[in-house]
């Protein structure tokens, strides 16, 4: 069943005010956070979380089209190491490019 | 003279068929390019290594299967009795028979030893491992006794070094502690 409208989207409180105070500080720093279950809210865009998968933490640089999912949709209990392990494989890679800023908003 | 390198494209799953065709599992980012008729490919074992015996494979057809697999059919494998023996090996390719990384880009399995440090030249650890999350690529960068996960984004990844085997990584604060 469906989490009542009411109550709005669970953030664990803790976490949502350090992302509050950072944001009122303007500072960028990593947090480290357990709660998976806490959904990605608007202010969270442009923040790096570690977010712990029962083993380590997991970076998540949180963007736009993350939010309304959950933290611990983004560090999976189980890594993949690609279908090749360790091989050499016809696979290539760039590092992902930074998100468009967002027009508007506060 | 050095042997050309190379790596792998695909692994070939199960027989299809009864004219010896295989259902392959590409593993390239350009299968198309791979998978088509005359291509020549090597035959590797069930571990990824090339076959001690240097087999080479001709993909005499080849079509998708609309799930991300193909269903090709070699030349060297004239029915399905003789597919079933190369259930989940490895097909290769030469590397310069493939397309190179274009600028910028770089090879998954180059990205593992790499050295990776911080614009100011201060050592962080060698990546250990690569890792594949629904946001993206990890690196498991060695740090201390322990390893920290580094996401593969523009934000974090200032400069690969290619030749040098070297990348400038600019981690937000906090990450490395």
């Amino acid at each position: 069943m469906a989490r009542s409208i009411k109550k709005g989207p669970f953030v664990h409180e803790s976490l949502r005010k350090k992302v509050r105070a950072m944001n009122e500080r303007n500072e960028k720093r990593v947090v480290k956070t357990w709660s998976r279950a806490s959904t990605v809210t608007p202010e969270f865009v442009g923040h790096t979380f570690a977010v712990h998968n029962g083993n380590k933490f997991i970076p998540v640089y949180v963007t736009e089209n993350m939010v309304g999912h959950k933290l611990g949709e983004f560090a999976p209990t189980r890594l993949f190491r690609g279908h090749s392990g360790n091989k050499a494989a016809d696979k290539k890679a760039a590092p992902a490019p930074a998100p468009a800023q967002a027009k508007g908003g506060k | 003279m050095r042997a050309p390198e190379l790596i792998i494209v695909g692994r070939l799953r199960k027989a299809h068929g009864i004219r010896g065709a295989l259902v392959v599992e590409p593993i390239t980012d350009a299968p198309a390019e791979v998978y088509t008729a005359g291509r020549r490919l090597f035959a590797g074992t069930v571990e990824g290594d090339p076959a001690p015996d240097g087999a080479a494979l001709t993909v005499a057809q080849a079509r998708p299967m609309g799930d991300g697999r193909f269903i090709v059919r070699f030349a060297e494998i004239p029915d399905r009795t003789a597919a079933e023996r190369w259930r989940d090996r490895y097909v290769l390719a030469r590397a310069d028979e493939l397309t190179p990384p274009a600028e910028g880009e770089v090879y998954v399995h180059e990205l593992l030893g790499m050295h990776v440090s911080l614009p100011t030249g201060e050592s962080l650890g060698d990546v250990q491992d690569v890792y594949e999350l629904p946001q993206g690529l990890m690196l498991d960068v060695a740090y201390g006794a322990e390893s920290v996960l580094l996401p593969f984004r523009e934000e974090f990844v200032a400069n690969i070094d290619r030749a040098a085997r070297r990348i400038v990584a600019t981690p937000p604060e906090g990450l490395f502690e």
